[in-house]
């Protein structure tokens, strides 16, 4: 019988962790795998961008679940929890919400420090690869979730030079809900 | 005191999962097949928030929606945090990191519906039918 509600405190939320050296090493290998298996850059650059949108999509979910935020009321918000919560949620590191445009549709994330691609050097035939751009696709499907389409990609990176990593984030449409069905249905 | 049935809709609308314990009317006394009376639900918590967010005096952005609609015996206490944790610890643990989940697709799976009836049966919310019945 039920009396008073549920039992009051609930256990935070856990989070699986995974050690930082067999994730570097592992996404590493993915890479590796995906260049022998296309032999074309530009094929792997949209493959990785794939895969993280396809993750993208589901995370949004344990993100939500686990992290207890509120309604963001606009793009800068979203920005702002992406950038100081959800990537130190999940790859541990936390980037700064810079170069905003203008009509502020258009922001950047700006890592100086990026699990992904410790050990890492790029070979001058690789150049053109974007090797961190699984996340650029994570945060394309992640946000496409919560019904922004936004455009990701990467401006800068270290692997090339740069002196961070800079992920472009360009809002595209924010996209009001609909009643999916028609009246006559 | 117990749940009748619970809804989890997707991004669209769609039922992606329905189950019920306890329907004590059967849906052909109310919309007719089950697959209107989804919709009907849909529709129902569509107007509801829709109302709710004409009447907050904030201009609140929109939010992806994922449904949960679990129907109890109306003297069931605020269950709000059930709802959440219903989310937070059984649908993202048992549907979302299933590989074999599509997102947004209906889904069956024996593991989620385990875990879902234990979760509320912990919580007090599934008791015997013989209770139920009596309590109609």
């Amino acid at each position: 019988m039920l009396r008073g509600g549920p039992s009051g405190a609930r256990n935070p939320p856990s989070l699986e962790q995974i050690n930082a050296e067999v994730f570097t090493l592992t996404y590493g290998s993915i890479v590796r795998q995906l260049i022998a298996d296309f032999e074309d850059i530009e094929e792997v650059n949209k493959q990785l961008e794939q895969m993280g949108y396809n993750m993208g999509i589901r995370l949004v979910d344990e993100f939500l679940a686990k992290a207890k935020i509120s309604r963001c009321s606009s793009f800068r918000d979203t920005a702002d929890v992406v950038a100081k919560q959800a990537l130190p949620m999940f790859l541990n590191v936390s980037a700064n919400v810079t170069n905003w445009s203008p009509d502020q549709t258009e922001c950047s994330l700006v890592l100086t420090d990026n699990p992904l691609a410790d050990f890492v050097e790029l070979p001058e035939e690789y150049r053109e690869l974007k090797y961190c751009n699984v996340l650029a696709g994570v945060v394309r499907g992640a946000l496409e979730m919560v019904n922004m389409d936004v455009e990701c990609r990467w401006v800068s990176d270290m692997l090339r030079g740069d002196d961070c990593y800079e992920l472009r984030i360009k809002l595209k449409e924010h996209r009001d809900e609909k009643f999916p069905y028609k009246d006559d249905d | 005191m117990g749940c009748f049935n619970i809804y989890v809709f997707n991004r669209q609308g769609t039922c992606v999962y329905y189950h019920e314990w306890f329907r004590p009317k059967s849906v052909r006394q109310g919309a007719g097949n089950l697959q209107d009376d989804q919709k009907q639900m849909f529709g129902l918590f569509w107007t509801l928030s829709n109302f709710c967010a004409t009447m907050d005096p904030k201009e609140n952005v929109g939010f992806g929606r994922r449904e949960l609609i679990l129907n109890t015996h109306r003297e069931a206490p605020d269950l709000t945090e059930v709802l959440q944790a219903l989310y937070d610890d059984i649908f993202v643990e048992y549907v979302v990191k299933n590989p074999l989940y599509v997102p947004g697709q209906p889904f069956q799976s024996d593991q989620f519906v385990n875990a879902l009836n234990a979760f509320l049966r912990q919580n007090g919310l599934l008791q015997q039918q013989q209770i139920m019945q009596a309590a109609v």
